[in-house]
């Protein structure tokens, strides 16, 4: 894979089995990306500080920071990253906030589908 | 002799998120039928004795409460209890019906609008739950419940000496209405439910 293929990805959820379903499906689909993963938004916050991340899922629903405030944190800080908010959390507000910074936005559950839909939107240009 | 259930941190994991997905539907749901935000709190999850259920209930709910119970049997058996504390159940009906009922008519209309309400919720966020794991169910008609949260418990089959519980709160943002869900099931069937749940789960793992 060309270095120019391979992407950081950061995958945030409080659910650390949804963490694992969500990288074991995008590694399958992406071998050779790097899956990072974050528990809470601070975590989150913490890791795009310390290294280079192309590509972000977000959970809505979380302790702490929701999601919607680490995607707004993201688009303030990092507008390079773009993210992709993959929640059970479908409502219509949720998605029109989504939208207001730019992110993507998926509905769980997580399945090879909701990943496939929310890697189409993180890779269109 | 009863036995106890448990539940590994993976599958105690497991089994939030699931409720958390069907929990996403039903608030959608509520949304649509109030026209307003909904905001969910991180589902809990505990197994409790019934000895222990009814101060449990009430730390969650303290005081009186409006709801509606609904039984749900198929790929697991639970019975699901949306709650409302005593006030305010009326003021959701009065935001679903608007001025459109009188209000003398109103506290009769109460009980039926909230059990429908709860039929429509208690439905999406199980609905949701069989979708993910795999099967289907079927649910009784739902029942208008109020008083104590401790009234409930003699709704359960006594033979429901441990229950799950999965209980989260939403809040009706612009109204500051709030609500509960409580998700319960006894032993058998959380065996049945873990099993579905940990093997949606590892078809990725």
């Amino acid at each position: 894979m060309s270095d120019a293929a391979k992407k950081n990805v950061l995958v945030v959820d409080d659910s650390r089995m949804s963490r694992m379903m969500i990288r074991a499906i995008i590694l399958d689909r992406r071998p050779g990306w790097n899956v990072i993963e974050a528990g809470n938004g601070d975590e989150a916050l913490q890791k795009v500080a310390e290294q280079a991340v192309d590509y972000a899922t977000l959970d809505i629903n979380m302790p702490g920071m929701d999601g919607f405030e680490v995607a707004e944190r993201l688009h303030a800080g990092y507008p390079n990253i773009r993210v992709c908010l993959l929640s059970a959390n479908i409502q219509e507000s949720s998605r029109l906030r989504a939208e207001a910074v730019g992110a993507g936005f998926v509905k769980k559950p997580i399945t090879e589908a909701s990943i496939g839909l929310a890697l189409e939107f993180l890779e269109r240009a | 002799m009863s036995h106890t259930v448990h539940l590994t941190e993976d599958e105690q994991d497991a089994l939030r998120e699931i409720f958390n997905v069907g929990l996403g539907y039903a608030a959608d749901s509520l949304s649509l039928m109030v026209n307003d935000e909904v905001t969910l709190s991180v589902p809990a999850l505990s197994i409790i004795t019934r000895e222990q259920a009814t101060t449990t209930f009430q730390g969650i709910l303290p005081g009186s409460f409006s709801g509606v119970l609904q039984r749900f049997e198929g790929g697991f058996e639970a019975n699901a209890v949306l709650m409302f504390p005593g006030d305010k159940s009326l003021e959701l009906v009065r935001l679903m019906v608007g001025d459109q009922v009188a209000l003398e008519d109103m506290n009769d209309l109460e009980q039926e609008a909230l059990t429908e309400v709860g039929n429509i919720l208690l439905n999406s966020c199980v609905s949701a739950m069989s979708d993910t794991v795999g099967g289907t169910f079927s649910s009784s008609l739902p029942e208008y419940v109020s008083g104590y949260p401790g009234d409930i418990l003699p709704e359960f089959p006594p033979e429901m000496d441990h229950i799950l519980l999965l209980n989260i709160d939403f809040t009706l943002e612009r109204r500051d209405i709030k609500g509960f869900l409580l998700f319960m099931m006894q032993l058998e069937s959380i065996e049945q439910f873990k099993t579905a749940t940990m093997k949606y789960m590892n078809q990725f793992l």
